[in-house]
Formats: structure tokens, C-alpha cells, sequence
């Protein structure tokens, strides 16, 4: 990396944190620093999104669209559904309890048994998430800088703990400002410089007709197949479920909107998500489109993980090896050929051509799985999935110096703005929902000091799990399917809440515990693909609930939502 | 309760949202389908 690339990250890097804590100090009260209470819906609308789209967004999403095309948007589809019912339902209830998180209405509908379950749920799996976010950028920097994997980790960590710790709500919500303007001012870089690396006589429009030709394009897919990830089907019901948990009941997105300084100002800020999520995703999916276009005319190394080449260099598979790099040469020239052909040929000689293009990436899929097992077999505990190291590798090697910069700036701009949400979240319900609960009548301060004291904790742990954390198949799906595991459980209890108004705090305790053991059951037996762990969990906690309940047979009404507004 | 800040927010948890607000949700349904057209369309276009 040169001197600039340096100055950039690591002037970003302080800024931010310098930045954070200088605009939110003197905080002296709770409510300050774990409500805020002060955001317009801008700010409201950029935090959640800061929130959510963490380093894996940024690394992992290009890649993915780099093997399998464009359709992972499909996953985000039920999103907009989910804000409008949050704006409707959530928000003005969760304003009108004045509640510090989303869990302390559960004890005024229900009971404290089922408010500390399900605060308990969130602090489980979102402790998982919060380590997983850190360790996601501190492999990026440790493939490109060679440093060890878990001083990373405390780096990065460390930097967000300053200022979470330091300003609490308020200091998340502003840094985030500055975050989301690098994230998104890296990717537009990235993509002009992926536009303007066209080879001459390639335009945009050709470019795409590359990324179509070796079906990169398939953005939507129609199909009823259940066992197919990444459906419209899939992403508009599963998605609609999983968007409903993640921003109606997760505490990192709920205390992102409760910081609006009105329900109105809350609400304009998840509308502003429910417009820019989907062109947004979009966009990073397009990016890892032009990543596939510009690999197309240069060439690209079978595998991307750096880790992965070196383990053959050192090993008896060196030889076996070249040769497929060799035959990886010749299929790259050969599909070159194809592709300049295609972009100039009459359109009936398109469709020969595009076969032929199939049929050279079909053969390219092949060389580069051959790799893998070549690899696995030279070092079997290396991560020979590449996916998340596709787009890092065309940054380092192919943008100019100071953007390479700019660039890991924003990997870890979006790892430090998910990660310092989720701190907060986790302090918070710490501190809400199980500590203020079991010692109460403690002066303001004494809270204060607490939650400031569990955002250190849940930093130190987040950071201990980023060094123990392995990668599997893909971080940005490992993230989803911890979430969808544990959702459905939570978003069902809370439609219990809202929509069940005879069902008592005890049937639905037992539902939940139920649940939650058969969707693990679930999980590890492959009983579905994981989008639609969300919507059986949900389902099925109702289903059980209501059961319960009915067998039980009281007549007892729960208190219903206008009653616990009172 | 604290309500001073929540004045468009009174008469029912649910948010009785007035005409305006219905219409921005309306638009982003409404989006959210144009979205959907806009990649068949591409698509179609280049697949």
C-alpha cells in the first residue's frame, strides 16, 4: 500500500472516532445516552441503513453477484412491505410507551418471564453478529498486510468501543453520517473506474450484454423450486418476514428509529430505507457484475483468497496445479475472443455466440472448482471459498493509488458503523431489560455508568468471538441464517403481542422455548432453506401459543395495546 | 409518558396517520413494484 492509501485510512479511521466522541461529550443522563431522542428523520433514515449494511455488504455482495449473478436482490423485495407495516404498528406504539427498547412492551403485555426470554434471544444472536461483523474486515487487511488476524480484531474493535462507549445513541447516529457518505462514495469510485477500465469499443450497454451472456443478468427467478435460495417468491414473502424481525424487533435497528425526535420523524426515516434499499443493493450487486465484466478481459487467478495460492506454492500440488492455470490461461483467451465477437456480431449469429460463451464459462465454473479440491487437498483447513475475497483482490490490484485508500476506508467505515449499533443495542437491553429490572430504584448515573460499563463488555466479547470465528460457505449468508434462526421465534411472539389479544404471557413463554428447539432441529437437519426458518418459526410459535392457551381454556383477557399505553 | 415530543401521535397506538402519510406509503409500494419492473425489463433486455 502506498504512503496516501495510509493517510487515507487511517485519517478516516481517527476522524471518525475523534469526530464521535467530541460532538457527544458531557452526556450526564440515560436517557441521553441510550435514547438520544434528537434525530431528524434524515439522520433516522441514514442510521438504519448504516446499521445494516456492514463490511459484509460492501466485500461479500460483490463477490456474490461475481458468481452467481444478480439475484440476491430478490432477498431484500419484502423490505419496503416491512417499513410500511413498522411505520404503522411499531413505531407509534413504542413511542407512546416511551420504552428505552423493544422487549420492555413484551413485560407490559405479557410478563417479565417472556421480556427477559426474548431480550435474551436478541443478546444471543446478536452477540454472534456483532463478532462476526469485526472479523469480516480484519481478514480483508490481514490477506492485504499481511498483520495477525486477531490484533485486527482488537484494532477494530477497539476503535469502535472509544466512541460507543464514549457518546452512546447519539455518537452512533452521527458518526454514521460520515460512514454512509464513504461507503457509498467508494462504490460510486469503484464503479466509474470499472466503467471507464472498459476495454475501447466496450460500452456499458455492451457490458451488461457480457454479464447476460454468462447469465449474470438472471436477476429474477419465477420459480416455485422451495430448494432454491433466492427466489421472488422466497424474497418477497421470507424477506417481508425476515426485514419485519430485523427492524420491528431487533434492538440495534428499534433504538436507530426511537432516536427520532418524533414518531413522524421515525417514520420518514424508515420510508427513506423502504425507498433506497432495494436500487441500493442493486447497485452493489452491479458492481460485482462490472467486477465479472472487467475480469473478462483481464486476467484473474482461480482462486482469490491469497491464502488459498500460497497453500499450493508450498506444496506437492504446485505442479497439478499450474497445469490448470495453464488451461484457465487458454479458456480466458479463448472466452476473450467469444466476448469482443459477441459485442460486434449481426443478431443472428448472437445466439451461436452465446452458447459458445455459456459453454467456455461453464468450463471456467469447472477449472475453478478442480482448484478448490486441489487446494483443500494441499491444505485442507484453508477457506477455499473465494466469494469474499473477489472484489478486495480487484482493489488492490487494480485501482490507483489513494482510492485502494478510500476503499478499505469504507470496508471498515461499514464494519465500525454496524458494529458500534450493535454495541449500543446490546448495552442497552443489557442494562433495560435484565439489570435496571433486577436492581431498580438506582440513581441516573449509576445506570449511566452501567450501560457505558456493558458497552465495553459486549465489545471485549464481540471482539473475543471475531477471534474465534471460522468462515463458512459465506459471511454475508452465515449473518442471515444466525438471524433467521432466531427471528421468526421473536417476530411471532411480538404479533402474539400486538394482533392476539387473548393469548396470556405463559402459553406464550412455553411456545417460544418450543419453537426455538425445533427450528434448530430444523436448522442442523436441512429442512428447509434458511430464508423460511423465519416464517416457520413464526408461525409456528403462534400456532403453538394459541394451542396452548386454548387448552388451557382461561377467560382471562391479556391487556390489550390501548389498555398498556395508559 | 413522555408525549410532549409525539403531538402527531395521539389518538390510537395503531398511528392514525393522516391522508398524506397513507400516500407515501401507497409510493412505496408502489417502488418497490416499479423496482421489480425495471429489473424484468432489464432482464428480458439483457439475458
Amino acid at each position: 500500500m502506498h504512503g496516501i492509501d495510509w493517510i487515507i485510512l487511517i485519517g478516516s479511521m481517527l476522524f471518525i472516532v475523534v469526530y464521535g466522541v467530541w460532538k457527544t461529550r458531557g452526556q450526564s443522563n440515560v436517557q441521553d445516552f441510550l435514547k438520544g431522542n434528537d434525530s431528524n428523520w434524515f439522520t433516522v433514515g441514514l442510521s438504519v441503513m448504516a446499521t445494516q449494511a456492514s463490511a459484509i455488504t460492501f466485500l461479500s455482495t460483490p463477490g456474490q453477484a461475481f458468481h452467481d449473478g444478480m439475484g440476491f436482490v430478490q432477498f431484500y423485495f419484502g423490505l419496503p412491505i416491512a417499513m410500511v407495516v413498522i411505520c404503522l404498528v411499531f413505531i407509534p406504539l413504542y413511542h407512546k410507551l416511551n420504552v428505552y427498547t423493544a422487549y420492555e412492551f413484551l413485560e407490559s403485555r405479557f410478563d417479565l418471564k417472556t421480556r427477559t426470554l426474548t431480550a435474551s434471544l436478541f443478546l444471543i444472536q446478536r452477540g454472534l453478529s456483532a463478532g462476526i461483523t469485526i472479523f469480516a474486515p480484519s481478514i480483508i487487511l490481514s490477506a492485504v498486510l499481511g498483520w495477525d488476524l486477531t490484533w485486527l480484531n482488537i484494532i477494530i474493535g477497539a476503535l469502535v468501543i472509544i466512541y460507543t462507549v464514549s457518546g452512546g445513541t447519539k455518537a452512533v447516529n452521527v458518526t454514521q453520517k460520515q460512514q454512509m457518505s464513504i461507503m457509498m462514495g467508494g462504490m460510486a469510485v469503484a464503479f466509474v473506474i470499472l466503467v471507464y477500465s472498459l476495454p475501447d469499443g466496450i460500452t456499458f450497454s455492451n457490458a451488461l450484454e457480457i454479464a447476460g451472456a454468462s447469465g449474470k443478468m438472471d436477476i429474477l427467478d419465477f420459480s416455485f423450486d422451495f430448494d432454491n435460495r433466492y427466489t421472488i417468491w422466497s424474497g418477497i414473502i421470507g424477506g417481508t418476514f425476515l426485514s419485519l424481525s430485523y427492524f420491528g424487533t431487533d434492538q440495534s435497528q428499534v433504538q436507530r428509529y426511537l432516536s427520532g425526535k418524533s414518531v413522524k420523524q421515525s417514520q420518514m426515516g424508515m420510508i427513506m430505507n423502504g425507498f433506497l434499499k432495494v436500487p441500493m443493493q442493486f447497485f452493489i450487486l452491479l458492481v460485482g457484475v462490472m467486477v465479472f465484466v472487467f475480469y473478462q478481459f483481464n486476467p484473474s487467478p482461480l482462486n482469490f483468497n491469497p491464502v488459498a495460492q500460497k497453500s499450493i506454492e508450498n506444496s506437492t500440488y504446485f505442479e497439478q496445479y499450474s497445469e490448470l492455470e495453464n488451461e484457465n490461461s487458454k479458456n480466458f483467451e479463448a472466452k476473450k475472443d467469444l466476448i469482443f465477437n459477441y459485442t460486434t456480431a449481426e443478431k443472428s449469429e448472437k445466439e451461436t455466440l452465446k452458447k459458445a460463451i455459456i459453454s467456455s464459462e461453464n468450463k471456467d465454473k469447472e477449472l475453478r472448482e478442480e482448484a478448490r479440491q486441489i487446494i483443500s487437498q494441499a491444505n485442507p483447513v484453508v477457506e477455499t471459498n473465494d466469494k469474499d475475497y473477489v472484489f478486495i483482490h480487484f482493489i488492490l490490484n487494480h485501482l490507483p493509488k489513494g482510492v485502494i485508500g478510500l476503499l478499505l476506508a469504507m470496508a471498515l467505515c461499514a464494519a465500525m458503523s454496524s458494529t458500534s449499533s450493535e454495541l449500543n443495542a446490546l448495552a442497552t437491553t443489557t442494562t433495560m431489560d435484565l439489570y435496571r429490572r433486577n436492581k431498580p430504584n438506582q440513581a441516573d448515573i449509576h445506570y449511566l455508568k452501567a450501560s457505558k460499563w456493558f458497552t465495553l463488555l459486549w465489545g471485549v466479547l464481540a471482539i473475543l468471538f471475531a477471534c474465534v470465528a471460522n468462515l463458512f460457505d459465506n459471511l454475508i449468508q452465515l449473518v442471515n441464517i444466525i438471524g433467521s434462526i432466531f427471528y421468526g421465534n421473536v417476530l411471532g411472539i411480538f404479533l402474539l403481542a400486538f394482533f392476539f389479544r387473548f393469548v396470556r404471557g405463559n402459553s406464550v413463554f412455553i411456545a417460544a422455548i418450543i419453537t426455538q428447539i425445533i427450528v434448530i432441529i430444523g436448522w442442523k437437519f436441512d429442512w428447509m432453506p434458511y430464508l423460511w426458518l423465519n416464517l416457520f418459526g413464526c408461525a409456528l410459535v403462534i400456532l403453538i401459543a394459541v394451542l396452548i392457551d386454548l387448552m388451557k381454556g382461561g377467560n382471562e383477557k391479556s391487556p390489550n395495546i390501548e389498555e398498556i399505553g395508559k | 409518558m413522555n408525549n410532549k415530543k409525539n403531538k402527531d401521535q395521539k389518538a390510537s397506538p395503531l398511528g392514525s396517520l393522516g391522508g398524506a402519510w397513507r400516500e407515501s406509503y401507497t409510493w412505496v409500494l408502489l417502488a418497490n413494484a416499479g423496482y421489480i419492473l425495471v429489473f424484468y425489463i432489464l432482464m428480458k433486455i439483457f439475458s
